[in-house]
């Protein structure tokens, strides 16, 4: 029974609903929205102190609105000229960054031992350039860059160089004779094969 | 016996169908330059490591009394190779090898990332590869023992990739030949179709 209660009430408080909203919304002032407690106590307690409150809202004060005359802006160089100098450094910032472009277009050298050689080298070490200009040495003149002189040159240690010395040398460059063709150096000289390039292709 | 490295690679190679005409220039006048075969992208590409000397020092060829660089120069007996310049090594064969005939290795600056150890003709002995392991672990550098033929063709893959790479080379005693060399001496003689 309860269900059917429900039900005719709801169909009772839906009966013309769409005029009456109609009529609501056509009023030129809405009806305002109910206050708290706390605002209306707070209304009564402002009109016992000033009985004219109303009124005074209503009308302009002339007292305040001569102090909003007297504000003004003013301008002045030294402003002006800080702001042109921060766009004048924004836009050489601007010009350097969009120029990512490289200064250079030759392709750098290959290294000449085919490794970056370092500035600093830790005693105890050498560089293979330093390598082969002692063995070099060495090899040319023995009397004037002994093992002990090459030790003290390179901070390297003395036993160390000697068997640098002893295991490692330079070659002797020898051009074998036109006429006299030596036989083991150049019997084994065969053709290699050869990249062909695209242009020497049948059209 | 000649080692010889090849290397495929698939390059992305892009290039003009056809060369640029100009106003005045008639159609049929422009010069036919490219094949038939497929020259656009995916092109499947050779590179032949010995035969370019802008990659550095390559070993060519070997023999019994030494060994042939990318530049045509021949080097009798052991060797030493670096990326752009060779040594002459002072030893008579792999025993000789230890720590004193390897002292200039782990002496160089910047330190080599790979030494390459080729000791002849033969497999390298257990306890030869121990030994050397053992030593140059001291000096964390990495060392490859190999007979000479396969460490030549590692040698030369390493320095095609610019790496910092040393070997030490011995010239094989004994050569072994297949039937692709002697067809390759009788072509280098004339003597193809005769029977000996």
């Amino acid at each position: 029974m309860g269900q059917v209660v429900s039900m005719v009430a709801r169909r009772a408080n839906r009966f013309n609903v769409e005029n009456r909203a109609h009529r609501v919304l056509e009023r030129e002032k809405p009806t305002p929205a109910p206050k708290f407690d706390s605002n209306l106590r707070d209304m009564e307690r402002t009109l016992e102190l000033d009985p004219k409150f109303v009124d005074k809202l209503n009308m302009k004060d002339s007292s305040l609105d001569g102090r909003l005359k007297d504000v003004y802006v003013t301008s002045q160089d030294r402003f002006i000229k800080r702001v042109q100098e921060r766009q004048a450094a924004e836009a050489a910032a601007d010009n350097v960054e969009q120029r990512p472009l490289p200064l250079e277009r030759k392709t750098p050298d290959d290294f000449e031992y085919g490794y970056l050689e370092p500035n600093r080298i830790s005693p105890g070490h050498c560089t293979l350039r330093q390598a082969l200009k002692f063995i070099n040495d060495h090899q040319l003149d023995p009397e004037s860059w002994p093992a002990k002189k090459i030790a003290n040159e390179y901070k390297l240690k003395e036993p160390l160089v000697e068997n640098i010395l002893h295991y490692f040398k330079t070659f002797n460059m020898y051009i074998p004779d036109q006429k006299y063709k030596d036989t083991m150096l150049t019997q084994a000289t065969q053709p290699l094969l050869r990249v062909k390039s695209s242009s020497e292709g049948n059209p | 016996m000649i080692a010889r490295t090849l290397r495929t690679v698939g390059r992305q190679g892009r290039n003009l169908l056809l060369p640029r005409i100009t106003a005045c220039r008639p159609l049929h006048a422009i010069p036919a330059n490219f094949s038939k075969a497929y020259d656009h992208d995916g092109k499947t590409k050779v590179t032949i490591f010995n035969t370019e000397t802008d990659l550095g020092l390559m070993v060519t060829g070997y023999s019994q009394y030494g060994f042939r660089l990318n530049n045509d120069m021949v080097l009798i007996g052991p060797i030493s190779v670096f990326p752009r310049s060779v040594l002459s090594w002072n030893v008579n064969s792999f025993e000789d090898i230890n720590e004193d005939s390897l002292s200039l290795f782990p002496t160089l600056e910047p330190k080599i990332d790979v030494l390459i150890i080729g000791i002849g003709d033969q497999a390298p002995p257990p306890a030869l590869s121990k030994r050397i392991i053992e030593f140059m672990k001291k000096y964390k550098i990495n060392v490859e023992i190999l007979r000479t033929e396969q460490a030549c063709a590692t040698f030369n893959f390493l320095n095609a990739e610019n790496r910092m790479v040393a070997c030490a080379l011995i010239p094989p005693l004994h050569l072994s030949y297949n039937e692709n060399d002697i067809l390759q001496a009788k072509l280098r003689k004339k003597e193809l179709y005769e029977t000996e």
